[in-house]
């Protein structure tokens, strides 16, 4: 089988960051990137179908030259080969533009199946699977926590509220939003990265079609980091005050010492 | 700026998804010039008698065979032909499981863009205003959305009230839509069954007091830390998404959107960032407190202590002091 797993760099989890000047993103140089966690499971999902069923994991992402790093962690984890999309400022555009821009180059490939994780964690519009989907004329289903190839088809299950799931089946070719959680992603072994270094790495620059610039009625105004909402008490844990301050709090909700 | 809305409601159980009176609340706020709840479903027999509110002025039902169960094609298949015919200026829903399925590609096929996991939304002059986490809950992005045919928002759920509904005696006039989906052939996915949570759910929502853990407990042999911090506190051992997917906790003592909902007198949060599925979870705690390295994280944001600090050096000195505290009571 042949699976496009789509894979995104983000600023790293709880890294501190300042806003651009015209407050639309944040200041790229002050932060350290990553894999968006949730992909990690879309690329272990990948690499699992192919071991076991033989075909190859294209790893895509699309941004600027740094994202390549993500891409060459990636290959070290099982993927065949990768597409780097180059572009500089893919967070201004909305999702369905760019929905657009990635699949022209998917339909390219023509893949069986194409994983993306269900949500990334800049952004976090997690729309991506459903519009890709779309945009390539697939069918598709999200929040997925198991898949089992078949003849022609999936099954899956996905999550649903409640702590429900739903047992299902899904004609290939799809695209599927792979939830968090549904395997153990792998880190990548001396002899991953060894392997990593003769696969190819293709980068290539989306036509400038104009689609980025449709922003299909929504415009971003301002990104800001809000305001506390609560006057809750905030205390320095290395300072001991800190613990007074929590036992205070706990002897009055609780009662303690009356127990 | 008058606008029509309409309003995709989902059913949950024998009743309306509570986000969806939510969002039908907001509507009504955002006074329409027409406001219609739209239902998809198999039977939706007197689905109208539940949205007898002063802000509906009529509902839609779509009822098809295809529609007992969800799936995205037949719900795409079913709200593309009528958007295009009734020409709706805002298409509003709530962000729920179903609705990240499906709404991100309705927007998609009418050229938008969905606003997705919204928290505020208002009524500008020539465009909604509409306001969305990013960065895990640690910034805001205010949008303006164009006003330009039809355009799509989804609301968070628990970021508007239902309560404020003003009921009426007369349910709203009904008008059914007939979905084109003949026998289903050409639906892509196929429903097998549902199956309940797949393992046993710990019961939280009748604790009084819970210790919940986050991604900053680094390591399953850490567990150990809080649960003693449970254990001194006659609480419960709870934790978020990230490190139930590690395999640390199981699922079932999983606190957030995907998990339970719980609203105990104490809620300790230990290395909980608090983005926005976890908070919707425990905000209604009555008292927060919270310990995190990062003094920017969420959580803070509806913590009534916040601890900023390593957890791993203050949990033990605040165990310390609350068993010494016991020991006191015991030989007073």
């Amino acid at each position: 089988m042949k699976v496009a797993v789509c894979i995104k760099q983000v600023l790293t989890k709880d890294s501190p960051f300042s806003l651009d000047k015209p407050a639309l993103w944040i200041n790229d140089n002050d932060v350290s990137f990553e894999v968006n966690e949730a992909d990690t499971y879309a690329l272990e999902e990948g690499v699992k179908i192919i071991e076991a069923q033989g075909g190859e994991v294209v790893l895509i992402s699309l941004g600027p030259d740094r994202v390549v790093g993500v891409l060459k962690d990636g290959l070290a984890k099982g993927a065949s080969r990768a597409i780097h999309v180059k572009m500089e400022d893919a967070n201004s555009i909305q999702p369905a533009a760019l929905a657009d821009l990635l699949a022209d180059v998917l339909k390219e490939e023509a893949p069986d199946l194409v994983l993306l994780g269900m949500q990334s964690d800049d952004r976090g519009n997690g729309q991506m699977a459903p519009n890709l989907a779309r945009a390539m004329g697939l069918a598709h289903a999200t929040l997925v926590t198991e898949v089992l190839p078949g003849d022609g088809e999936l099954s899956l299950k996905r999550e649903w509220e409640g702590g429900q799931f739903e047992e299902m089946a899904i004609s290939l070719p799809c695209v599927l939003g792979i939830q968090s959680g549904i395997n153990r992603p792998r880190y990548a072994s001396m002899k991953g990265m060894m392997a990593a270094k003769k696969k190819k790495i293709e980068s290539l620059v989306p036509p400038d079609t104009g689609q980025g610039s449709d922003t299909g009625g929504v415009s971003l105004q301002r990104i800001y980091v809000p305001v506390k909402t609560k006057s809750g008490k905030v205390v320095d844990g290395n300072d001991s005050a800190a613990v007074v301050e929590v036992m205070n709090q706990l002897n009055e909700v609780l009662a303690l010492r009356s127990v | 700026m008058s606008k029509s809305i309409f309003v995709i409601a989902e059913l949950s159980g024998e009743g309306l998804h509570p986000g969806s009176l939510e969002v039908i609340a907001l509507a009504g706020a955002l006074e329409p010039s027409k406001l219609t709840v739209v239902v998809l479903g198999d039977q939706l027999a007197d689905i109208e008698d539940q949205l007898k509110y002063s802000a509906v002025d009529s509902v839609i039902k779509v009822e098809h065979p295809c529609l007992q169960h969800y799936s995205a094609d037949a719900y795409l298949a079913s709200l593309m032909p009528l958007i295009n015919e009734w020409q709706p200026e805002l298409v509003l829903l709530a962000h729920s499981y179903q609705a990240r399925d499906y709404a991100p590609a309705l927007a998609y096929e009418f050229g938008k863009s969905l606003v997705g996991d919204a928290v505020r939304v208002e009524n500008g002059s020539d465009a909604w205003l509409v306001e969305r986490q990013m960065f895990q809950g640690r910034a805001l992005a205010e949008y303006r959305v164009k006003a330009d045919g039809t355009a799509f928002v989804s609301v968070q759920p628990g970021a508007y009230s239902g309560q404020h509904l003003v009921p009426v005696s007369a349910a709203p006039a009904v008008t059914q839509y007939g979905a084109d989906l003949a026998d289903g052939e050409a639906l892509r996915t196929r429903h097998i069954g549902l199956v309940g949570p797949s393992d046993k759910l710990v019961n939280l929502t009748d604790a009084k007091v819970i210790v919940a853990v986050g991604r900053g407990i680094k390591a399953p042999e850490n567990l150990v830390l809080a649960q003693r911090l449970a254990d001194c506190l006659g609480g419960t051992l709870a934790a978020s998404r990230p490190v139930c997917d590690e395999g640390w906790m199981p699922h079932g003592c999983q606190i957030g959107s995907s998990g339970q909902t719980v609203s105990p007198k104490l809620y300790i949060a230990l290395g909980i960032s608090g983005a926005a599925q976890h908070l919707v979870g425990m905000k209604g705690a009555s008292t927060i407190v919270a310990v995190n390295k990062d003094p920017n994280a969420p959580i803070f944001k509806i913590a009534d202590v916040a601890v900023v600090g390593d957890l791993f050096e203050f949990v033990p000195k605040l165990v310390e002091e609350l068993e010494l505290a016991k020991k006191q009571v015991v030989t007073a």
